[in-house]
């Protein structure tokens, strides 16, 4: 696959929120405001390009059977690296996002890719990869966050826009407003494109959700 | 048998070079992230106090202190000028830092929201200006107490709508500063 | 035991960890088409949960805050979360099968709630003690399996409505939880 390809893939026709459905949590818990939406997209995608590399260099001394513990260990690390940086320098982020940067360990998006893509390609092609969905990440909360920050607040990354125009409807950045905003939006998404948007829940994930998902008995 | 054995010794580099590429950041953070948090204590007194040349923790505390975790003296041309304190509220959604300037006369020269995790939009009202301001300048003489409608007491202040549980622990927090003031002045402080 | 009480229900309901804290969203939308599904997955989450609270508040107390590791919980917790889901499944599986036969196949999604991950980083963050913090897993377990088993029966309702063809599925799914959620909220300020 060629450079262009793998991007456009992650943000657009594969995009990691808005097709797949996967990382609803911090789509939902963060987007409070468009800069928390990026803020939480790009600490991911630091992430997500740290994991890529390292599962990929190791893709070929790591065996199948202890891929997905050593996975999480290697996730969780640059999680935590992640997360003393923006202690140490971006701390105002570091308290807007709170529990979600250690959470970011177990979203979806992460394993998923790790498992799909840098366990079985090139160091290139997985850093290219771990770009491409990261920004296909961060668009999407900083669309979700944008909408629900005008509309709750008022303002755009902290500047004001309708403040003076119309009272802004404060419950689209409480827990509500997340749900109503997200849901609308996909729908939307459904609207234009060919494709349905699907939760495929944890069933998109691979690991370790895929052993339930070989069992006929779940739903998910 | 000896796939067990391969497979924990895989497991095993794998965990100790994350832990040893942790380990190797935190040093490499930890004095920065220190430098922060004590960057911001100082500005959140100067915050509250705006008026002395620098702060001096009271380090030996030989009575209850409560809410309060730290107590800091006002120190102005020498002399102590008020004090500072360093008060753990309970909020809505866990503690808040508060901190609370009150002067050598019992007035409160200023309260300062830090680190909390009240609901945004509703319990961090407590942190704007409208809230704050109703602290400043006054000099209870009696308890304070939070009331929906204020009087014209200074001792009432308005909670803020939408946020009464963060509101009362606003209140509780500088109570418990004026509390331990009180204390201190009594055994004549130092 | 009043005090007991308080921290259950604010946990159940007050702080609901899908409805009010955005925890838990991919089991919440996932495992909610039938009643009997979310109440299997509600259960499985409610055991792991609050043994979750307790061995990792135990992990933390006696071995990473005593040395200054704290910097390690993430990944002490997760790995503690992922051999705890393991060791349940085993235990379950040799002691009590019908439990096992119950709640097995949900016990391999819990790994990746993040859920279970919150509850323990938010009882550590908030200084519980060790009693509380069990209570507090136990809560939010309690309260996972309430907004799953409700949403539910929502969804139930939802197969057979009339909706516009681009909010089907996904989407309505997210709607109606938004409403779920307003419905909450009239539990702010209990305490």
């Amino acid at each position: 696959m060629g450079v262009g390809k793998i991007l456009s893939n992650g943000i657009i026709k594969e995009n990691p929120v808005f097709k797949l459905a996967l990382g609803a949590c911090p789509a939902l818990a963060v987007t409070t405001s468009a800069q928390n939406g990026v803020g939480m997209g790009l600490a991911a995608t630091a992430v997500l390009i740290g994991s890529n590399t390292v599962i990929s260099l190791t893709r070929k001394l790591i065996p199948e059977k202890v891929r997905i513990p050593a996975y999480i260990t290697i996730i969780a690390g640059f999680v935590t690296i992640v997360q003393l940086l923006l202690k140490a320098y971006l701390p105002e982020l570091d308290k807007a996002l709170g529990i979600f940067i250690p959470l970011i360990v177990v979203n979806c998006i992460i394993l998923a890719r790790a498992e799909m893509f840098a366990s079985k390609n090139s160091v290139f092609s997985s850093v290219i990869d771990a770009v491409g969905m990261g920004a296909g990440f961060t668009l999407a909360l900083f669309i979700i966050g944008s909408i629900r920050e005008v509309l709750g607040n008022g303002t755009w990354f902290e500047m004001n826009l309708t403040a003076n125009l119309f009272d802004s409807a404060k419950i689209m950045t409480l827990a509500p407003g997340g749900f109503l905003t997200f849901g609308i939006v996909i729908g939307i998404i459904n609207k234009f494109s060919s494709t349905k948007v699907e939760h495929k829940g944890c069933s998109a994930c691979p690991t370790p959700c895929g052993v339930a998902s070989k069992e006929k008995g779940v739903d998910a | 048998m000896r796939d067990i054995i391969k497979h924990g010794f895989i497991l095993f580099v794998v965990c100790a070079t994350v832990t040893l590429a942790l380990a190797f950041t935190y040093s490499a953070t930890k004095e920065r992230i220190d430098e922060r948090i004590l960057e911001e204590e100082q500005k959140a007194r100067e915050r509250v106090m705006n008026f002395v040349d620098h702060f001096e923790e009271i380090e030996d505390m030989d009575f209850s202190l409560g809410m309060v975790s730290k107590v800091f003296n006002g120190i102005k041309d020498s002399e102590i000028a008020g004090r500072v304190f360093l008060v753990e509220g309970k909020g809505y959604g866990g503690k808040i830092q508060i901190t609370v300037g009150i002067d050598n006369e019992g007035r409160i020269t200023g309260v300062n929201i830090g680190d909390n995790s009240e609901t945004p939009g509703l319990g961090t009202k407590i942190t704007h200006n409208d809230f704050l301001s109703q602290f400043i300048d006054i000099t209870p003489k009696e308890p304070l107490v939070v009331v929906k409608n204020p009087g014209s007491k200074d001792e009432e202040i308005d909670a803020a709508s939408g946020a009464t549980v963060s509101s009362k622990a606003v209140v509780d927090a500088v109570q418990a500063a004026l509390d331990v003031n009180r204390e201190i002045e009594e055994i004549g402080g130092d | 035991m009043r005090e007991i009480i308080i921290i259950v229900l604010s946990a159940v309901l007050v702080e609901n960890f899908v409805l009010t804290k955005f925890l838990g969203i991919c089991p919440f939308i996932g495992v909610s088409k039938k009643i009997n599904t979310a109440l299997g997955m509600g259960g499985a989450v409610i055991f792991v949960m609050t043994f979750a609270a307790a061995i990792t508040k135990i992990v933390y107390d006696l071995l990473l805050e005593p040395r200054g590791l704290d910097y390690l919980s993430t990944i002490c917790f997760i790995l503690v979360i992922a051999s705890l889901v393991q060791f349940v499944e085993i235990v379950l599986k040799k002691m009590v099968p019908p439990l096992y036969k119950a709640l097995g196949i949900y016990l391999p999604l819990i790994t990746t709630n993040c859920a279970v991950l919150g509850a323990a980083l938010l009882g550590i963050e908030r200084n519980y003690s060790f009693g509380v913090t069990v209570l507090f897993g136990l809560g939010a377990g309690l309260g996972f399996t309430l907004a799953l088993v409700l949403f539910a029966g929502v969804r139930e309702k939802l197969e057979d409505s009339d909706i516009p063809e681009s909010l089907k599925g996904f989407s309505i799914s997210l709607i109606a939880a938004a409403l779920v959620s307003v419905a909450f909220f009239g539990f702010q300020g209990l305490f």
